[in-house]
């Protein structure tokens, strides 16, 4: 569904992604794990748009979407979240989600002004879809707070209600469990599987909570200095050595069982 | 109090009302572009005086002094000036909208600059320093007061049907998603949201109301000239009547404007009374009083006098 086929992207001489290269089947929940600065953010910035590669060519469904912007990727189905919640912070919870959705006749001025009952009907309908994703996340309480108010796990339940707006066919989840509490944790897990499962989303998620790495995904995708050191279900990832070597840095000592 | 007394007040109340409706109507427009979507303007001052150089040209008559005139009907002039303002501002945004707020504060204040010296210096146009006379005043025909309070109730009907029109679309989706692209721009793009082409049309839609207000002060003064588009008083004002009445609160715009226009206005009257010799400094006093006022509201009211309130469910506020 979407290829990645040898992208790199370097910041001034520090090459963040070195000619990556991986695939996401369609309707799959792959992992992308791989220690801190291995370029997955960077990789996920460069899918989305909102940063161009320097080198290499992402596939999406078949059409080539290299250098897209962000807002028409949006439009041919895909959605990210961020690692670092970026909400509306001025704008209330409600507001956050109802921004979200395509083909709002009320964003266009003259429309705004004059056709009020489509309008209106459309915005009722997105109402009603923001309340289930409001109830599903249980944020109903905090439905008028302003979003720059909630807590730190709150700000990423709203991204990942900002992503079940969109109705997406690919998921980009940047670290969705980071700072969310133990129980709510569990919920996530379950919501992205029913999502899978059910409305056929294709999640990709970076992570470092392995329980919910090994509880979701497969196949798992390591990086490494901006590239991809293996690919595999979460046993072989696990059993590799190389993958430890590359979270603790090299040089380390495994004791054999 | 005599009745000629009572008469000079009521003069200048409707003078009050007349200028503060139309900063009022600038003052709508900033919040377009500031208020709802985080673009700093500080180019007011040009396209100000687009809308009133293009509105005097149009309905002047015939004159050799500069462009035109061409003699139309008021109406046609303040159209004029608000698509000529439209044309303008959409090129500038084009340029510049890219640019973060305080780079697009340096462009605009620039651009705005140019424009202001291209009207001083192209004097076939323009007629340079001495400016445009004999500018046509609506319900000219009728005598005093009544063509004052005429023309006060023409611009407190703009200001009228201008704040519900924006009222309106700010409840709307439209004004949703500027807000969305002035409080996480990144954000509106991965939602899909064509940041750049909203921005504009924002850019746009507050310029040209600032282009009218440029028109409507044309015909209210009757005269324009390079010394009444002075940033001074066109876009420092407006800023602090925006920022001391609420900025991304249309009641706070139009009440900032009024409120200040009041205070600016009044402040002119108490320096007038003073000796010679202190009444030019006391000008410039009135500056730093401005400034010090700003200072106090916001120490008080961080929004502003009526901050900005989003929608609820249990109301729209």
């Amino acid at each position: 569904m979407l290829t990645v086929d040898s992208i790199s992207k370097r910041f001034g001489g520090l090459t963040a992604v070195n000619s990556c290269s991986f695939t996401i089947e369609a309707q799959s929940i792959t992992g992308l794990i791989g220690p801190n600065g291995a370029g997955k953010t960077t990789i996920f910035n460069v899918i989305a748009g909102a940063m161009k590669p320097d080198g290499g060519r992402i596939q999406f469904q078949g059409a080539d979407i290299t250098g897209r912007p962000a807002h028409k990727l949006f439009h041919l189905g895909i959605m990210r979240t961020f690692q670092i919640p970026q909400e509306f912070g001025a704008m209330s919870v409600l507001e956050n989600l109802m921004l979200v959705p395509a083909e709002q006749a009320g964003e266009n001025l003259f429309h705004a002004l004059l056709s009020t009952k489509k309008v209106s009907l459309r915005d009722k309908e997105i109402r009603e879809r923001a309340i289930d994703v409001l109830e599903f996340l249980r944020l109903t309480h905090v439905i008028d707070e302003l979003a720059g108010n909630l807590s730190g796990g709150q700000k990423k339940l709203l991204e990942l209600g900002r992503a079940m707006m969109a109705d997406p066919d690919i998921v980009l989840l940047d670290e969705p469990g980071a700072g969310v509490n133990p129980t709510l944790l569990g919920d996530l897990a379950e919501m992205i599987e029913r999502l899978n499962r059910e409305r056929h989303y294709t999640f990709c998620i970076i992570e470092h909570n392995m329980d919910m790495i090994a509880r979701l995904c497969d196949p798992v995708i390591v990086m490494v200095e901006g590239a991809v050191l293996m690919q595999g279900d979460m046993e072989t990832v696990r059993a590799d050595p190389r993958v430890l070597d590359a979270y603790l840095g090299g040089d380390v000592y495994v004791a054999p069982n | 109090m005599d009745s000629a007394q009572a008469y000079g007040y009521m003069l200048y109340f409707v003078s009050l009302m007349t200028m503060g409706g139309i900063y009022a109507i600038m003052c709508l427009g900033l919040n377009i572009q500031w208020g709802f979507t985080g673009l700093f303007n500080a180019g007011i001052a040009g396209f100000f005086a687009i809308g009133a150089y293009v509105s005097a040209i149009l309905t002047t008559a015939e004159s050799a002094s500069h462009l035109g005139g061409y003699d139309l009907p008021i109406a046609l002039g303040l159209v004029g000036a608000m698509v000529v303002t439209a044309v303008i501002a959409w090129l500038v945004g084009l340029l510049c909208i890219r640019l973060r707020s305080d780079y697009l504060a340096i462009a605009t204040i620039g651009i705005g600059e140019i424009f202001r010296l291209i009207l001083k210096n192209e004097i076939w146009a323009t007629n340079g320093a001495r400016g445009i006379a004999k500018i046509p005043l609506p319900f000219e025909t009728l005598s005093e007061p009544w063509n004052k309070i005429g023309f006060m109730l023409l611009v407190l009907a703009v200001v009228a049907v201008f704040y519900f029109v924006i009222e309106r679309a700010r409840l709307a989706p439209w004004g949703r998603l500027m807000t969305g692209i002035r409080e996480n721009e990144q954000s509106a793009r991965a939602a899909g949201k064509n940041v750049e082409r909203f921005r504009i049309e924002a850019f746009v839609c507050g310029s040209v109301l600032m282009g009218l207000a440029g028109g409507l002060m044309a015909h209210y003064i009757k005269f324009i000239g390079p010394g009444a588009t002075e940033p001074l008083t066109t876009t420092f004002l407006v800023w602090v009547m925006l920022i001391a009445g609420g900025s991304g609160n249309n009641r706070g715009a139009v009440l900032g404007a009024f409120l200040l226009w009041g205070i600016w206005s009044f402040s002119e009257v108490l320096t007038g009374r003073l000796p010679a010799e202190l009444a030019v400094k006391a000008a410039y006093f009135r500056i730093f009083l401005i400034g010090l006022l700003l200072q106090v509201v916001l120490q008080r009211y961080a929004g502003g006098i009526l901050p900005e309130r989003r929608p609820t469910t249990n109301k729209v506020a």
